[in-house]
């Protein structure tokens, strides 16, 4: 059951045995799999609930409700990175692509012989994969939800002999309606909101919606509860502060707010990693302008990926963007942007999307609040000038008349031959657009509790019942879309916990 | 309800402001000026308190240093509408990077809610409500659903 604020604010103490903080990815799969194994589970989530038959396809609307800081977030650096993410029940799953991929082998071994994570060996995984892909329905994306970019991205492939996948994504009877970024209006997209968040009720789960987690209160070495404000979505004035007792505590608001929430709770001094490793998966988008029609809103966000350069830690996939957005990521304005944004039906966004080798931080500032920082090392801008130039190689191969370029002062080409001059620039961080949407690894998970934060079980090293399943806990980039790595991590992580409930749910 | 966070004068900035942002010579949006400064603040109203500070000392920025910048030296605020158009061009590849970094910011929120705009879509061929409508029918029908697609329980049912 889902309550919102007004329910809420009469009623509010309650106790429970697991407290789950966040409903995304990582939280409503661990508040599925606890409440199916019988435990009393409340979710707490900081956005408010908006359900299929709210979504609209206006940015206006729909920013403000489904995105945490109306999709205005900042990382502050040498080049200030814009990212997003979902605040609201179901968390970023219902604003996501829906891309599935399981964790590549290879990211799998390194983690093993870097990070002693013996048990996330990739065969031990593969029954947590398939029991998350299950209930996502994840499937290839079918011929008859191609759209034209994604087919024109493929045969660029083909052009230039790159190796490319057809795209695995959660969905239902998918339409190619490609407003997923905004909330899927058709109720395909199987994001947590539908799938494990109403499941979880079934099982008798109960989610707070609008109620915020301030603060984990410790005693005697183990969390006893969590100091909760229930925050109306319309002023956001606090209307209620409460205590909610709980026989253990899973964190999973995310990247950046698990740390946040540990600084607030007077946890860093446990564990100095805490906030430290932040990975992004910059991603670099261009825009090919086509002379025949692409209508790149019809069909599926996403069709194929280029996996060819993947061990060099560069993929490449289109993908969609609502002409509000589009127009907001283009340096023009006035009568210039409009020129171009007439061409908005023959033009195509594509991505590459880069594992990043150098990592930013969460800090936690005095008043409460954190800040997140992220600097763009040499060597990975480099990287991301090359990832721009193949992008545009990858335009032109699929027969694209101009191309812009995330680059300021070299922002459009219309010739094949410049593509070779874009690595030679001589730019700063600040000149390229970054963004991103992959916020990775400020908990980091290990073997050993002076260079991480939770041990192979999600448990927070020294507390005794306190986990963390979310996108925070990756020791480094996965290099492919995360979603997928999340929701299997959080089902094992969930499934130990019901394996040792007892000595977790201990009462002191 | 919520609070306001634009005076009545930073209000007026920026509809001064909106009208050599967007394109002159596309679609018209009855209004835009106003609806602009509504949706800015409810935008500023979702940001954190530091972005929100830093985006209102910026438009304070923005005004001064017309004083240098611009011809005649005054305020943007107080500036022709030819000198207006003018200084922002100017200010769009000046190397004082908060001014410039501020505008960029500025721009790409008028032109969020200018391509927004049903009219402005429409013009562009990309008609997504309708769209979006299609697309639903066409699920349900192919499920054969009545409804849609949630079973969460909400506490009022
Ligand atoms: C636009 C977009 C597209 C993406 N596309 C893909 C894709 O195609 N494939 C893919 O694999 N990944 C994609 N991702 C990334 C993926 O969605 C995220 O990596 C994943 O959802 C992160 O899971 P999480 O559980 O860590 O956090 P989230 O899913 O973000 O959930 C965290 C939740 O916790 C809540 N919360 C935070 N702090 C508190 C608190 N103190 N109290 C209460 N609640 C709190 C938040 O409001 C949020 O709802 C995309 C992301 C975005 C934004």
């Amino acid at each position: 059951m889902i309550r919102t604020i007004d329910p809420i604010s009469r009623n509010l103490d309650t106790s429970c045995e697991v407290c789950v903080i966040g409903s995304g990815a990582g939280g409503a799969v661990v508040a599925k799999e606890l409440a199916e194994a019988g435990l009393n589970v409340l979710v707490l989530e900081e956005g408010g609930y908006y359900p299929t038959s709210s979504f609209s396809h206006d940015p206006q609307r729909m920013l403000p409700r489904l995105y945490r800081h109306a999709g205005g977030a900042i990382i502050v650096g040498n080049a200030p990175i814009m990212y997003a993410e979902g605040r609201c029940v179901g968390g970023s799953t219902v604003i996501n692509a829906g891309i599935c991929y399981r964790t590549p082998e290879a990211i799998l071994d390194h983690w093993r012989d870097e990070h002693g994570l013996v048990e996330l060996a990739f065969e031990k995984l593969v029954p947590y994969f398939e029991q998350v892909e299950n209930n996502l329905h994840v499937m290839p994306v079918p011929d008859a939800i191609m759209g034209e970019d994604s087919l024109k991205f493929k045969q660029a492939a083909e052009n230039l002999r790159y190796r490319y996948v057809r795209v695995q994504r959660n969905i239902h009877a998918c339409q190619g309606t490609n407003l997923c970024v905004l909330g899927c209006p058709t109720g395909a997209k199987q994001s947590t909101l539908i799938s494990y968040l109403p499941a979880a009720a079934n099982y008798g789960a109960q989610v707070l919606a609008n109620c915020r987690a301030n603060r984990i209160v410790v005693k005697n070495g183990r969390a006893v509860g969590v100091e909760v404000s229930v925050v109306d979505p319309a002023s956001q004035q606090i209307r209620r502060r409460a205590l909610i007792k709980a026989g253990a505590v899973f964190v999973c608001g995310g990247a950046l707010h698990t740390p946040a929430l540990l600084f607030r709770s007077g946890l860093a001094k446990w564990r100095s990693w805490i906030g430290r490793n932040l990975y992004l998966h910059p991603n670099l988008k261009c825009v090919g302008i086509f002379d025949d029609q692409v209508n790149s809103w019809q069909g599926s966000i996403q069709g194929f990926q280029i996996d060819e350069f993947a061990e060099e830690g560069i993929v490449f996939g289109s993908t969609f963007l609502p002409p509000g957005i589009l127009a907001l990521s283009l340096p023009y304005f006035g009568n210039d942007s409009f020129k171009l944004m007439e061409y908005y039906h023959h033009m195509s966004v594509w991505g590459a999307l880069v594992e990043d080798t150098h990592a930013g931080r969460v800090w936690s500032l005095p008043n409460k609040t954190s800040l997140t920082t992220y600097w763009v090392d040499a060597r990975d801008q480099q990287r991301f000038l090359r990832a721009i130039m193949l992008l545009a190689k990858i335009f032109f191969a699929a027969g694209a008349r101009k191309v812009l370029l995330p680059i300021k002062n070299f922002s459009e080409i219309d010739r094949e031959a410049e593509v070779a001059q874009i690595p030679k620039l001589r730019i700063r961080a600040s000149d390229l657009s970054v963004f991103t949407v992959h916020l990775m690894g400020t908990c980091r998970m290990g073997a050993d509790p002076r260079t991480s934060v939770i041990d192979m079980d999600h448990r927070f090293h020294g507390l005794e019942n306190l986990f963390i399943a979310d996108a925070s806990v990756f020791p480094t980039p996965v290099r492919v879309n995360p979603m997928l790595t999340i929701m299997a991590l959080a089902t094992r992580a969930a499934q130990k916990f019901v394996e040792n409930r007892k000595r977790y749910l201990r009462v002191t | 309800m919520r609070r306001k966070i634009l005076s009545t004068l930073q209000e007026k900035f920026l509809a001064q402001l909106t009208p050599h942002i967007i394109p002159a010579d596309g679609p018209l949006v009855p209004h835009f000026e106003a609806k602009i400064v509504q949706r800015l603040d409810r935008f500023l109203f979702e940001l954190p308190s530091l972005l929100r500070t830093l985006f209102l000392w910026g438009m304070r920025i923005f005004d001064l240093t017309a004083i240098f910048f611009a011809k005649p030296h005054r305020r943007f605020s107080r500036l022709p509408e030819a000198s207006r158009f003018l200084y922002i061009r100017r200010m769009s590849h000046t190397w004082l990077r908060p001014v410039r970094d501020w505008l960029f910011t500025c721009r790409g929120l008028i032109l969020l809610f200018y391509y927004s705009q049903p009219e402005v879509m429409a013009a562009l061929h990309f008609d997504p409500r309708n769209w979006a409508r299609e697309k639903v029918q066409a699920r349900r029908q192919a499920l054969n659903l009545t409804e849609t697609v949630e079973t969460i329980k909400t506490y009022s049912e």
